[in-house]
């Protein structure tokens, strides 16, 4: 598996070069999709993120580095898929804690004692528990793959903008215009059900 | 004092210092008197540790489709090779 890139060189990819532009669109195209689903839904995704990408190209020469260079590659798509939906002139609404989170149950109530709150089920200890140890294992990562794939859209977006981009959460309410409140429930969230998947890889070897 | 829910409920405003510091007090005193919610917040850390390593790279189609639509929108191959 690839590394999260942090910083690539810049010049390159003034230069448009392309081993460069292929990296960074390798790197950044998931986080990018998830950014344009979560704005206007998933018919129309594909095509602005297509859109924002040839934009992306067209102005890296121009490109300064006032922002960073994540930054701005979802400033762009967010702006793209923005103006999208003012044109379709659809109101896509999204509600992701009306959906039932099933896989959820580290929030259930059932899993703590009604009276004082400790722990019914307590998590299960991990034979894998360092990170290498856990990137070692392929179907561990087609588990992930899976559920990152089944999130609810503003939930994979904030997910994937805040632990895989290392986006502040400032911007993250910017790019996908929601509180910080609401990004702050939808990480957690995420972060629980992937940490489940965790629980059960280590449990059974399976998703 | 606090209970292993709301730590559970918490937890990610915890590992990214989002608290009231009176109740990041409390939440380290009920760590520090809790091995299971000790475990539940380390399993947090853990995640997403590995998943930052990780990362989302695209398919090779993915990055196919989008290399080809760059290409066809400027009329010639992306860059010098
Ligand atoms: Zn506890």
């Amino acid at each position: 598996m690839s590394q999260a890139p942090d910083s690539p060189d810049l010049a390159p990819l003034r230069r448009q070069d392309h081993a460069a532009f292929e990296a960074l669109v390798r790197n950044h195209h998931r986080p990018m999709l998830a950014v344009a689903r979560a704005i206007v839904g998933d018919s129309l995704a594909e095509e602005v993120v297509q859109e924002a990408w040839v934009s992306v190209y067209r102005n890296l020469p121009g490109f300064e580095g006032r922002s960073s260079l994540k930054t701005w590659l979802f400033s762009i798509v967010s702006n793209q898929a923005k103006t999208r939906l003012r044109k379709e002139k659809r109101v896509i609404a999204f509600d992701d804690l009306s959906v039932p989170d099933t896989g959820v149950d580290y929030l259930d109530s059932g899993r703590f004692h009604a009276g004082n709150g400790h722990w019914k089920t307590p998590p299960p200890g991990w034979h894998l528990d360092s990170p290498d140890q856990l990137l070692e294992q392929s179907q561990l990562q087609h588990c992930i793959d899976h559920t990152l794939k089944v999130l609810p859209p503003q939930q994979r977006a904030v997910f994937l903008l805040r632990d895989i981009e290392q986006q502040e959460l400032a911007a993250i309410c910017n790019i996908l215009e929601v509180t910080e409140s609401y990004v702050r429930v939808l990480l957690h969230r995420a972060r629980l059900k992937l940490m489940q998947v965790i629980d059960r890889y280590q449990e059974t070897g399976e998703c | 004092m606090l209970k292993c829910k709301d730590i559970a409920h918490e937890a990610s405003d915890y590992v990214e210092h989002h608290q009231h510091w009176w109740r990041r007090l409390l939440f380290r005193l009920h760590l520090f008197l809790c091995a299971n919610c000790r475990r539940f917040v380390r399993h947090l850390r853990l995640t997403r540790q590995f998943i930052r390593r990780r990362g989302a790279p695209a398919s090779p189609q993915e990055v196919e489709q989008v290399l080809s639509q760059v290409e066809s929108r400027h009329g010639g191959s992306t860059g010098a090779q």
